[in-house]
C-alpha cells in the first residue's frame, strides 16, 4: 500500500470539502483521541483540552473548503494554535508573581510554539494515523481505501474487485466498525 | 539539572517543590528551555497510545449537536437582526419614561434584547446569560440579548462599566461602543465611553483584550494594567501603563483623579452627584487635578476638598456650581 495514498488522497479531500458526513466522521474517529492527547499534554485541564479539540473539528468543518491535501498538518496546526491562545490567556492571568500554574503555562507556551520541536509531534501524528488504517484486515482495507479514500462508488468497487455489491457493503461496514473498535482496543491495551 | 529530572517532571511524577525548582531552571536560560521543548515533544510523540479510553461515539455526538446548534443559530441571527431596530426603539421610549433610579436591577424583557440603564449617581450589577458579571456606572446603558448567539457574545455599552467575563474560547465576547469594538475571550476590564467625553478608555485588569476600530486596521492587543485611550476627534489610540485599581475604584464609589483635566473631573462629578457645573475660563478647563473622593462624601464636602487642594474656588449660581480661579 502506498503510504501517501491515505489521508492526502484527492478524492478523500474532495469528499471532505463537499461536506460528506461519512468522510468527516472517518477523520473525527481517526484524529479525536490523538489531538486530545496533544492538547492535554500542554493544557493542564482536561475539560479545557476537550473543549479545544471539539472546537478544532468545528473549525475544520466550517472551513472544510480550505482543507487541502495536508490534512494532518491542517488539523495539527488548528489544535496547536488553539492551545497557544489558551496558554497565552493563562500566562497573563496574574494572581501572584510565582504562581506555579502560570509559570507552567509560560514554559509550555514556549515549548509548543517552538516550530522545530512541535514538528516532531506533527510527523509522529501522521505516521500513527497511517498505522491505524494499515491495521485493518487486507480485504476490508482495500474496500475501505477504494471507497473512502479513492472515492469510488460501491458499484465501481464491485466491478473492479469482482465481488458483489452486497459484499462491498459488508466490507465497508466491517471496516468502519473494525476501525472504531480497533482504535479503542489499541488505546485501552497500552 | 539532569535529563532524568526533566523527564520525571514531564511525566508528572514530581512533587510541587521539585516542580517549582525544575520550572525555574527551565526559565533561567534559553538552552534549558530548548532542551525542555525537545524532551517534551519527544515524550508527547512517544505516548500517543497511552491516553485513557475514550468513547469516540459520544464525543462525535457532542460534536454533531454543536454543529447543528451553530447552523440553527446562524438562521435565527438573521431574524434577530431584523427585529433589533424595532425592539431597540420600543425600549428606548420605555426607558426614557422610566422613573426608577437606584433600584436593584430591574430587567425588562422584550423578546430578546434586555436593556439596563442607570441615572446619575446610580450603579448596577448585571449577570449575563453566560454568567459574566457587569457593573454599570452612573448614567450608563447596557444592551444584551437574553440568549447569546452560538458564535459570539455581543453587548452594547453607552457610558462606563466594569466587565468580568466568563471564559469561552468558542464564543468571543464583544463590546460595541460608538466608535470602538472590544473583543475578549475571558477576562476582566473597564470601559469608559460616555458620549460627551472626548475619549474612550479601555483598561485591562486581567487576561487579554483586542480593540478594533474602523480607522485602525490592525487590532490592538492590550496587556493587563494597561489602558488604551481612543481619542474620538483625532481617531488615534494611546496606550499607557496604569494602576488598574484606581481605574475601577468607582465600583467602591470612589473617584480617583490623577493629573486629570478639570473638564473631565466635572463630567465625572456631574454623573455622580447630578450637579451641573459652569467653568468660564479655558485655562481652568485644562487645569490638571489630582485627588481622591470617597463614597460617603457629599457634594459640598467634595467642593470643599477641591477648594483646599487646588487653586479652585466655587460658588452656587442658579442651582449650578461655578468654578473659578482663586
Amino acid at each position: 500500500m502506498d503510504k501517501g495514498i491515505l489521508i492526502t488522497n484527492h478524492y478523500f479531500i474532495k469528499n471532505i470539502q463537499e461536506g460528506n458526513q461519512e468522510a468527516f466522521k472517518v477523520l473525527f474517529d481517526l484524529y479525536y483521541t490523538k489531538l486530545l492527547h496533544v492538547a492535554y499534554s500542554y493544557v493542564p485541564n482536561k475539560e479545557d483540552a476537550e473543549e479545544i479539540v471539539q472546537d478544532v473539528f468545528l473549525k475544520a468543518w466550517k472551513k472544510r473548503k480550505n482543507i487541502t491535501t495536508n490534512i494532518n498538518g491542517y488539523l495539527f496546526k488548528i489544535t496547536k494554535n488553539s492551545c497557544l491562545d489558551y496558554l497565552r490567556s493563562k500566562k497573563y492571568k496574574l494572581s501572584s508573581a510565582n504562581n506555579i500554574e502560570q509559570l507552567e503555562a509560560f514554559i509550555n507556551h514556549k515549548a509548543l510554539k517552538d516550530e522545530q520541536t512541535s514538528l516532531i509531534i506533527e510527523k509522529e501524528l501522521a505516521q500513527r494515523i497511517q498505522e491505524c488504517i494499515k491495521l485493518l484486515p487486507a480485504k476490508c482495507q482495500k474496500v475501505f481505501i477504494k471507497s473512502r479514500i479513492d472515492g469510488l462508488k460501491n458499484k465501481e468497487i464491485s466491478d473492479e474487485l469482482d465481488i458483489s455489491i452486497k459484499t462491498v457493503e459488508n466490507h465497508m461496514s466491517k471496516a468502519l466498525k473494525y476501525m472504531r473498535l480497533h482504535l479503542r482496543e489499541f488505546l485501552s491495551i497500552l | 539539572m539532569q535529563e532524568k529530572d526533566l523527564i520525571k517532571y514531564i511525566k508528572g511524577e514530581t512533587n510541587s517543590q521539585e516542580k517549582r525548582r525544575i520550572i525555574e531552571w527551565i526559565r533561567k536560560d534559553y538552552n534549558n528551555q530548548k532542551l525542555y521543548n525537545n524532551l517534551k515533544a519527544e515524550y508527547v510523540a512517544s505516548t500517543f497510545d497511552n491516553s485513557d479510553h475514550i468513547d469516540i461515539e459520544k464525543k462525535y455526538q457532542i460534536f454533531c449537536s454543536k454543529k447543528i446548534k451553530k447552523q440553527k443559530y446562524q438562521y435565527t441571527g438573521i431574524v434577530a437582526v431584523l427585529l433589533i431596530p424595532l425592539i431597540a426603539w420600543q425600549l428606548y421610549t420605555y426607558f426614557s419614561y422610566n422613573p426608577i433610579v437606584n433600584d436593584p436591577v430591574k430587567i425588562s424583557e422584550y423578546s430578546s434584547i434586555i436593556n439596563i440603564s442607570t441615572k446619575s449617581g446610580g450603579k448596577k450589577k448585571v449577570t449575563l446569560p453566560d454568567g459574566s458579571v457587569i457593573t454599570l456606572n452612573a448614567e450608563s446603558k447596557l444592551s444584551y440579548p437574553n440568549r447569546f448567539s452560538d458564535s459570539t457574545r455581543s453587548v452594547t455599552l453607552i457610558g462606563e462599566a466594569f466587565f468580568d467575563i466568563k471564559r469561552d474560547i468558542a464564543k468571543p465576547f464583544i463590546v460595541h461602543t460608538d466608535d470602538l469594538k472590544v473583543k475578549v475571550l475571558g477576562t476582566s476590564f473597564n470601559i469608559k465611553s460616555y458620549p460627551d467625553d472626548e475619549k474612550i478608555e479601555t483598561t485591562l485588569v486581567t487576561g487579554k483584550v483586542e480593540l478594533l476600530q474602523e480607522k485602525i486596521e490592525e487590532p490592538i492587543v492590550l496587556e493587563p494594567s494597561h489602558r488604551a485611550t481612543f481619542n474620538k476627534e483625532k481617531s488615534n489610540i494611546k496606550i499607557e501603563k496604569v494602576n488598574s485599581r484606581n481605574i475601577i475604584a468607582w465600583k467602591q464609589g470612589k473617584l480617583i483623579f490623577n493629573q486629570t483635566p478639570l473638564k473631565q473631573v466635572v463630567l465625572d462629578l456631574n454623573r455622580k452627584y447630578g450637579a451641573d457645573f459652569i467653568i468660564k475660563s479655558d485655562t481652568l478647563l485644562q487645569y490638571k487635578y489630582t485627588g481622591v473622593f470617597n463614597n460617603n462624601q457629599s457634594l459640598e464636602e467634595v467642593l470643599e476638598i477641591l477648594k483646599l487642594s487646588s487653586r479652585i474656588n466655587y460658588k452656587y449660581l442658579n442651582n449650578k456650581v461655578m468654578l473659578e480661579s482663586q
